[in-house]
């Protein structure tokens, strides 16, 4: 039992204080691995405001397609896509039918191909048969 | 051997020493980059805000625009009699409908080119008085001028806020039930009663709110949005930083009104390398090339549909 112990602090007087090779390859590539994920943090956040970006850009555009879509008329039926810029904005909007009136929705659909991968944008709006209407003269 | 137990040789040293500062140099690139960010980051948010801010300023002008006035260029260019400021006595200078954009343009009220882009509006304030009754009496005779008598006729405040001088914008009232403004002849304090000229034959509807008209001017000089109220009273700077506005309004179409800001964050920095501003038109003015690209700017856009 004494050999053994004395065997043992022989091997760790003499090792101890040493890091081997694959030790230290393996420090290195823990570490590596948290830098770059540190590395990842500027990256994704620009990423990320550029979706936001588009993403109003993609929010405005809707809202002016359904202004839009609601100053037609109610016996005018729109099915158009506009490409303004990266976005393709696709206004429909059917012909109101008088015994369903919960079905007249106006549709905007945007759809943009940004930077940050493919997005899309969906906002509908209920319409009134005569919300196209503005005061007569 | 037991005397160089705890000691490193130079080799050792030197290798370790490498190696931290090539990882150190790479954490602190790192870190700069973060800090870089996170100051874009906080420009693009500040931008956004003044920009959020301009357009809070000018939603309640483009709400009320046209309240009670006619649409079409010719009617709303004959409503307004006298040399109103809005409506100068030169047919070429006058506005054409109540939301009127500027872009290279002549000032319709100074005559003089507007260095930038601008966005006038006309539009009628809720004054809290009303009428109780339907006028005219009796739409066969259409007598002018109009008697109306007003009810909480004392919130009406006239002598600050109506004018019996015609070129004065406070010589004009609208009520959104009709589809025309009238001017004010004279008042009565003691029998509570205006006493209206009438430009276009209609009737006032039971219960409606008396409400002024008013115009305004919006655009931007030195990097502030101002809004410029044809009453007297001013240039109102709403918020700094705003170093753009384009508007577009069709007014024969859909009579939708978009306003595009563009705001810039309140430090300027060494070397911003901002390239295309995404939402502002190649078309619009200032140009990109004209800004200083020491800031970093951001647009905020918004459109209305003009619905009264």
């Amino acid at each position: 039992m004494k050999g053994k112990i004395s065997k043992f602090r022989k091997f760790r007087r003499r090792h101890a204080n040493a890091f081997s090779l694959p030790e230290t390859v393996i420090a290195l590539l823990i570490l590596s691995i948290a830098i770059l994920a540190i590395a990842a943090v500027p990256v994704m956040s620009s990423k990320m405001m550029l979706q936001t970006t588009q993403r109003d850009q993609a929010m405005f555009l809707a809202l002016q397609a359904l202004d839009a879509l609601e100053a037609q008329p109610f016996n005018v039926g729109v099915n158009s896509e506009d490409v303004i810029g990266a976005f393709t904005v696709k206004s429909v909007k059917p012909v109101f039918v008088q015994a369903q009136p919960q079905n007249y929705i106006a549709t905007a659909t945007v759809i943009w191909q940004g930077l940050a991968g493919a997005g899309s944008l969906k906002l509908e709006r209920r319409i009134s048969k005569f919300s196209s209407e503005t005061r007569r003269e | 051997m037991k005397g160089r137990r705890g000691a490193f040789t130079l080799v050792e040293l030197v290798v370790a020493l490498l190696i931290t500062g090539l990882v150190m140099a790479s954490v602190i690139t790192l870190l700069f980059s973060v800090f870089k960010s996170y100051e874009v980051h906080q420009d693009v948010a500040e931008a956004k805000q003044r920009g959020q801010i301009a357009l809070a300023a000018i939603q309640p002008y483009v709400l009320n625009a046209g309240l009670g006035l006619p649409i079409t260029t010719s009617a709303f260019q004959s409503a307004f009699s006298g040399n109103v400021q809005i409506l100068p006595a030169q047919q070429s200078e006058r506005f054409r409908g109540f939301v009127e954009l500027a872009s290279n343009k002549t000032d319709v009220v100074t005559g003089n080119a507007t260095a930038s882009p601008a966005l006038w509006v006309v539009y009628s304030v809720p004054s809290g008085a009303g009428v109780r009754r339907e006028y005219p009496d009796d739409p066969t005779t259409w007598t002018n001028p109009l008697h109306v008598k007003v009810d909480r006729y004392n919130v009406l405040n006239p002598s600050s806020n109506l004018s019996t001088n015609p070129a004065e914008m406070k010589s004009w009232i609208s009520f959104p039930s009709a589809s025309s403004p009238f001017r004010v002849l004279s008042y009565d304090d003691g029998a509570e009663t205006l006493n209206l000229n009438f430009g276009a034959r209609q009737r006032v509807s039971a219960y409606d709110e008396l409400h002024f008209v008013r115009a305004a001017k919006i655009y931007v000089h030195n990097n502030m949005l101002i809004i410029d109220r044809l009453d007297g009273s001013g240039e109102h700077a709403v918020t700094e930083g705003i170093s753009g506005l384009w508007c577009t309004f069709d007014a024969a179409g859909d009579r939708i009104l978009t306003v595009r800001i563009l705001a810039r964050s309140s430090t300027r920095r060494g070397n911003q390398q901002q390239g295309d501003i995404e939402g502002w038109p190649a078309s619009a003015s200032p140009s990109r090339s004209s800004l200083d690209s020491a800031y970093r700017y951001a647009v905020v856009s918004r459109s209305w549909r003009i619905r009264n």
